[in-house]
């Protein structure tokens, strides 16, 4: 559409003509569901490379084999027979929560790899001058980066425990077995959910701290290793075990249990919080993640950051 | 390709050289399945040269092979015969401006320099002093204690130059110098550089756009998809694809009979004929077209393809020169 | 500069290259943020031995060291990881490779920067974790002997051998250095140094333990054994990365 200046005598004095830029007037995605194109894009490129994600899958594929079998070895009659003899639990029962123990080393990699230099990566990129620049606003930014992630995050906390509980329900002998199984599919879901998700949010709010990527990787691994593991210190020193819930891994951990009440005894192995803690813990870093990641993305945002 | 040399544009010393500053000979260099350089040869004896080209046609793959940070896959490069990935001998006669940015950003300027000439062997008493001056000659004495975090493009594409230059290098590549920099800086950079050749270096220095070129020498060679298209003087290059012959690939049912509806034009150098199709040499393209459309419509010969075999090097000429700003690819 | 056609600097020896950009990337790591977020960590075993006293609890000295080898963990790979892994990323290694160099000294030069960093502050986190943790020792939880010495040589000795390690992964994973790093301790050595029988000897954290006088799976495991291995593992991933230095081009790979 021309711009013109009127001449006194009434014809145009100039005229300015747009010939470039023309509004798009196709149909257009919902604002409500723009988040799910960083998701999609958060989870293809995860999944480019063997080092970000495909290596750690394969590695919980491996756990989940090498946890499936002695599952199934345990059903034989001789694990049964120890069972009548005084064991508590089943074994291929306790080893539900018990895979918790492993799943989480390869969630910590997948966050590292990825949701720990994620928002970095998109500030030093200058990419959030790509995204705000669209009527994309930091609630969807958010959004779409924490449910991608924890996507990615879920590979390991909640389809690897996901398959194990299927399979447990279907070593079952007999319909009085099935039952009882199949309420273990929606803990092990309830757990590795919260999980993926604490995981992948606490992971972002690092990597919103600074412009480079590995100074928030080492920062988040510093929290899940160093941090983690003074805290499980403390616990164990002050002799209370809730205080092992800082610890992330410890957390889910506890969840676990708790659902499955599964109880380690003293001297067995490394203090696990009680349920109620983790379940606090579990919540506390995810809240806290989602304002410390909201309001860095915000302030990005305002500050028109970009380019390292 | 033939082994032609490029002449020098500007100092008498250099052209009395016999030795090769850049020899090339037969020259492939593959990214797995990409091919980002094929067959080249080329020599370089003197002066400045400019290496024209799209974005992605081999330029810089063609001059990091001339450094000796990549090894061609097949072929060979000699630097004032050495080999430059084998060699420091020869990377040390070399200064390479890279068309990346990224410096060190956690030192100044001068530090920057300093240490780039440390690093080519400048004794370290005498090295920041050259660093200084080399960086007071890009223009940069107020910015000297600068961290060049806070640089802006031109003042690292500056700083860059520096960097090349302080060791007092025989050979220059200079990858992109001038993107990014202001008209005044621009002007300055090519007067630095002509400087340089002047004073016996030889500079080989790329673009993808002609007139930043035509400013420092009228020596080229256009590199497009890995190939060499032409090279020589920028004005004979240009005349001979306004002389050369176009051919024009006519796929059709009836080659025999548009043959023989083009045969009598005046335009028309030869003709040759294929099992379904015809091709055409012509001095005059846009007539030649004019005239295969008619005898098309006249005879009712049904077409199923018209390509021309060389339109390359005129696209990609057109490109560099923004006739018609054409996308070559690339 | 431009008195003539010049001839360039002199070729320089390995000794020298390596020398000169150990000073510069000691002067860099210094400037950077790198080094404040690494003693920030470093406040993490100070803060908990603290802890531990405040609280009235015996200070066991293998509690105490537990946080020191983890921080052993975390800070050789973010200097040696993030400076290796920057220069191939940022493609500044290319004003390195077209000079007269040998190749091999930008990754010795890096180290000759980031060992001595990194053991000076690992050792002084070590001992004033030691200082501070001697007020909560009891007679029924004896610390070894030479603690502070002990201690001091495990964590200057992990920072030479795990900055080797992640040197030589950020070369030949540049964009996921620091991470596969990170990843190679946690999934691989710490759970190789839970291992009983000779297994354990392949674990770092194991003979780091080992040499801070911590008894691990191996109660017998001699110093001078640990010290071999710990070098040995170092000098294989070390190797490593300078066969693929001495061979990659980066050319497609650094993006």
């Amino acid at each position: 559409m021309p711009l013109s200046g009127q001449h006194p005598a009434g014809r145009a004095a100039a005229a300015i003509h747009d010939l470039g830029y023309k509004r798009y007037l196709g149909n257009r995605r919902p604002q409500s569901t723009r988040w799910r194109v960083l998701v999609k894009n958060v989870v293809t490129t995860s999944w480019r490379g063997w080092w970000r994600m495909k290596m750690w899958v394969i590695g919980c594929a491996v756990t989940t084999v090498a946890i499936g079998v002695p599952m199934y070895i345990s059903r034989d009659r001789i694990f049964e027979e120890l069972v009548r003899r005084g064991m508590t639990v089943r074994w291929s029962d306790a080893l539900l929560p018990l895979s918790f123990r492993f799943f989480p080393w390869f969630a910590f990699i997948l966050a590292a790899a990825g949701a720990a230099g994620a928002v970095a990566r998109d500030l030093r990129a200058g990419a959030f001058e790509f995204y705000f620049s669209r009527p994309v606003r930091p609630i969807d930014y958010v959004l779409g980066k924490v449910v991608g992630s924890a996507m990615v995050v879920s590979t390991a906390l909640l389809a690897g425990p996901f398959l194990l509980s299927l399979f447990r329900v279907g070593l079952a002998r007999d319909l009085d077995e099935v039952l009882p199984a199949l309420a273990l599919v929606p803990r092990m879901l309830l757990v590795g959910m919260l999980g993926s998700v604490a995981y992948a949010v606490v992971a972002l709010a690092f990597s919103s701290m600074s412009t480079r990527p590995r100074i928030t990787t080492a920062m988040w691994a510093a929290f899940y290793l160093l941090f983690g593991s003074i805290a499980e210190g403390l616990a164990f020193a002050l002799r209370t075990p809730d205080l092992a819930a800082i610890s992330l891994p410890r957390a889910v951990e506890g969840f676990a249990f708790g659902l499955f009440q599964v109880s380690v005894p003293p001297g067995f192995g490394r203090l696990t919080p009680g349920i109620a803690a983790s379940y606090g813990a579990l919540l506390a870093y995810t809240a806290v993640g989602l304002i410390v990641l909201q309001i860095r993305v915000k302030r990005a945002e305002r500050a028109g950051l970009g380019g390292g | 390709m033939a082994d032609v040399a490029v002449q020098p544009a500007v100092e008498p010393a250099v052209k009395q050289a016999t030795q090769a500053v850049v020899q090339i000979d037969g020259c492939s260099k593959w990214y797995g399945h990409v091919l980002g350089v094929s067959e080249v040869s080329w020599t370089v004896r003197g002066g400045i040269v400019g290496l024209l080209g799209p974005n992605g046609a081999g330029k810089s793959t063609l001059m990091k092979m001339i450094v000796g940070l990549l090894r061609p896959t097949r072929g060979r490069v000699a630097v004032f015969g050495q080999e430059p990935s084998r060699s420091p001998d020869a990377r040390r006669r070399i200064g390479y401006c890279p068309e990346h940015e990224n410096l060190y950003d956690e030192l100044t300027a001068l530090e920057w320099v300093t240490c780039m000439a440390q690093l080519s062997g400048v004794p370290r008493a005498r090295a920041r002093a050259d660093a200084e001056r080399a960086l007071v000659e890009m223009g940069l004495q107020e910015s000297l204690k600068r961290r060049v975090r806070g640089f802006s493009k031109g003042m690292r594409q500056r700083t860059k130059l520096a960097q090349c230059l302080v060791h007092d290098p025989q050979l220059l590549i200079l990858d992109e110098p001038l993107t990014g920099v202001d008209p005044i800086a621009r002007a300055e950079i090519v007067d630095r550089i002509q400087d340089a050749a002047a004073s016996g270096k030889t500079v080989i220095v790329s673009s993808h756009v002609l007139y930043e070129i035509e400013a420092l020498t009228e020596e080229i060679i256009v590199i497009y998809r890995g190939q060499v298209l032409a090279e020589g003087n920028i004005y004979e290059i240009r005349t001979l694809i306004d002389k050369h012959p176009h051919r024009i690939r006519i796929e059709c049912d009836r080659p025999r009979e548009l043959g023989e509806g083009l045969a009598g034009e005046d335009h028309v150098v030869t003709l040759a004929f294929e099992r379904a199709a015809v091709v055409v040499e012509t001095a005059e393209p846009d007539r030649c077209y004019d005239r295969i459309g008619k005898v098309v419509l006249e005879r009712k010969i049904h077409v199923r393809g018209l390509t021309s075999p060389d339109n390359n090097l005129g696209a990609v000429f057109d490109y560099l020169t923004g006739g018609t700003a054409r996308s070559v690819g690339g | 500069m431009s008195g003539g056609a010049g001839g360039g600097g002199n070729v320089l020896g390995g000794l020298a290259a390596t020398w000169l950009q150990g000073g510069w990337t000691a002067r860099r790591l210094l400037r950077g943020r790198m080094l404040w977020v690494a003693a920030f960590f470093a406040l993490g075993p100070i803060a908990f031995t603290v802890l531990i006293v405040q609280s009235g609890h015996t200070a066991r000295w293998e509690e105490l060291f537990a946080p020191l080898a983890l921080l052993c963990g975390l800070v050789p790979p973010l200097f040696t990881a993030s400076t290796m892994a920057e220069e191939i990323e940022d493609r500044t290694y290319t004003y390195l490779w077209s000079r007269p160099l040998p190749r091999w000294t930008v990754l010795i030069g890096k180290l000759v920067a980031t060992v001595p960093v990194a053991a000076v502050l690992l050792s002084l986190t070590a001992l004033i974790c030691y200082q501070l943790g001697q007020r909560g020792i009891s007679p029924d939880h004896p610390w070894p002997s030479a603690a502070a010495g002990r201690a001091v040589g495990a964590v200057a000795l992990a920072a030479l051998a795990l900055s080797m390690v992640a040197g030589g992964l950020a070369v030949m994973m540049p964009r996921h250095g620091l991470g596969v790093a990170y990843a190679y301790l946690l999934v691989l050595d710490l759970p190789l140094g839970l291992m009983p029988f000779s297994i354990a000897n392949l674990s770092m954290s194991h003979h780091i333990q080992t040499l801070g006088g911590v008894r691990g799976t191996d109660p017998n495991a001699s110093i001078g054994a640990a010290v071999l291995w710990l070098v040995g593992i170092g000098l294989f991933w070390l190797i490593l990365g300078l066969w693929r230095i001495s061979k990659s081009e980066f050319a497609s790979g650094e993006k």
